[in-house]
């Protein structure tokens, strides 16, 4: 059987099917994947590469200004949890700490791009709300990570539909990050699966 | 005519893209082929009257629809959709109504990608009579060929020009052509006009734009409104380049 071994999302893709090995499963659930789901598809066994977002628009700058904003502006929020993830692996939280409040610094302006598209606007909003709802308290290694993943999945698709939106947001809540402000939870009692889904 | 086209040596040259008028403008998504359409080619029509101004259905077959708008024509097939519009002043405005069509198209047909995305602008620049346009493109330095001498016992110039550059993830094709010939239109008896027929003589060069994506593009990399005026820039900016080298 032909398979072939895709390094990016660590993942054995065969025949347009992917599976996840025992222990690359394991290791899944210890520390989540830097990459975001690998922005390419299986095609006869051959792996198609997606085109690159710069590539695709060669002169952002006569876009709508928003546009050409939010995609350098998520090119330096990338770069902020990179460093984040990065120092947060060699154990130093407080440098962890200190990008990841930059990192938040910049998630004012992304919003203000919010005319991209509903899905831009739900990741960076639910972003913003998971910075909030930790009131200070600093961010572990997963929940990083997953901001990370989080972040490079929207640089690659900045104008992605508010459904596609969804499956990201379920991510930040899976890394334990709490998305609805607390006195929404307290009203409904307790954290919902529409809450979940992000706020329009 | 808004410059004079011929040079100090009395060859017919182009200074910018601005001599010419932009004639079509089409926009065009392909993708796996969306047996969806089958069962939602009603829905889709549906949603577009919400979207487009006086959306009149002029062919509808099980792989392929045409409607017809104020804002253009949309072309709904199996394997690929097009909005084409002969009057773009705006290609903000443009790039909108293709947002409205290609979202409508994504979310009914179920297309999480499309395998090409192109933009394609069709201009032409008309020239007086004792120029012919066949011969204009023919003098366009595009080539290193000899003019001397007649190839293929037709024409000592080229009358049509193709040419193509293609990367992994971009390419794009211009096309320099002479439209040349008559139109004549005969008025039915019905037209209370004082003339009955109307002769015009075409003569005009054609430059036609394809530019379209080589990768596949997820739908969510893609929006038209931003696409489209960044990619017109494009065109405007390399065609400008090209007609500063050869003249």
């Amino acid at each position: 059987m032909t398979a072939l071994t895709d390094s990016r999302s660590r993942r054995v893709l065969s025949f347009g099917t992917e599976r996840a090995t025992a222990s690359q499963r394991s290791s899944e659930t210890q520390m989540p994947s830097l990459e975001p789901r690998p922005v390419e598809r299986v095609e006869r066994g051959q792996v198609v590469d997606f085109i690159k977002i710069k590539q695709l628009y060669a002169s952002p700058e006569t876009a709508r200004p928003a546009f050409y904003r939010a995609l350098q502006l998520l090119d330096q929020a990338v770069s902020l949890a990179q460093s984040a993830n990065q120092a947060i692996r060699d154990s130093d939280v407080l440098e962890a700490d200190r990008k990841m409040e930059r990192l938040q610094a910049l998630l004012r302006p992304l919003f203000e791009c919010h005319e991209i598209g509903e899905g831009y606007a739900n990741i960076v909003n639910t972003i913003h709300l998971a910075f909030a709802q930790q009131a200070g308290r600093p961010l572990n290694v997963v929940q990083i990570t997953t901001i990370l993943r989080v972040l490079k999945q929207l640089s690659t698709q900045p104008v992605m539909t508010f459904e596609s939106s969804l499956e990201q947001v379920r991510e930040l809540r899976k890394a334990g990050l709490q998305i609805a402000p607390r006195a929404i939870e307290l009203l409904v009692g307790g954290p919902t699966e529409a809450l979940a889904e992000g706020l329009r | 005519m808004k410059q004079s086209h011929m040079d100090n040596s009395k060859r017919f040259s182009i200074a910018s893209l601005s001599d010419f008028q932009l004639r079509r403008v089409v926009c065009e998504v392909r993708y796996e082929d969306a047996f969806l359409l089958f069962d939602r080619t009603g829905a889709i029509f549906h949603s577009l009257k919400q979207s487009f101004t006086n959306l009149k259905v002029t062919n509808a077959t099980p792989t392929s629809s045409t409607f017809e708008s104020k804002e253009g024509t949309i072309v709904v097939e199996i394997g690929q959709s097009r909005l084409v519009s002969d009057r773009v002043t705006d290609f903000e405005k443009f790039g909108e109504a293709c947002r409205k069509f290609f979202s409508d198209i994504t979310s009914h047909l179920e297309i999480t990608s499309f395998t090409r995305v192109g933009l394609r602008l069709v201009y032409f620049l008309p020239l007086p009579l004792e120029l012919p346009a066949s011969s204009a493109v023919g003098q366009l330095k595009l080539l290193a060929l000899s003019t001397e001498k007649e190839r293929f016992k037709a024409s000592a110039t080229p009358t049509e020009v193709l040419m193509r550059w293609q990367g992994q993830s971009t390419g794009t094709m211009i096309r320099l052509a002479g439209e040349m010939g008559v139109l004549d239109i005969e008025l039915p008896p019905e037209v209370e006009t004082e003339k009955r027929a109307v002769r015009k003589d075409v003569n005009s060069v054609i430059l036609d734009v394809d530019h379209y994506t080589v990768a596949p593009v997820l739908v969510g990399q893609w929006n038209p409104l931003f696409w489209i005026p960044s990619a017109a820039h494009l065109i405007k900016k390399e065609c400008n380049n090209i007609f500063e080298e050869i003249s």
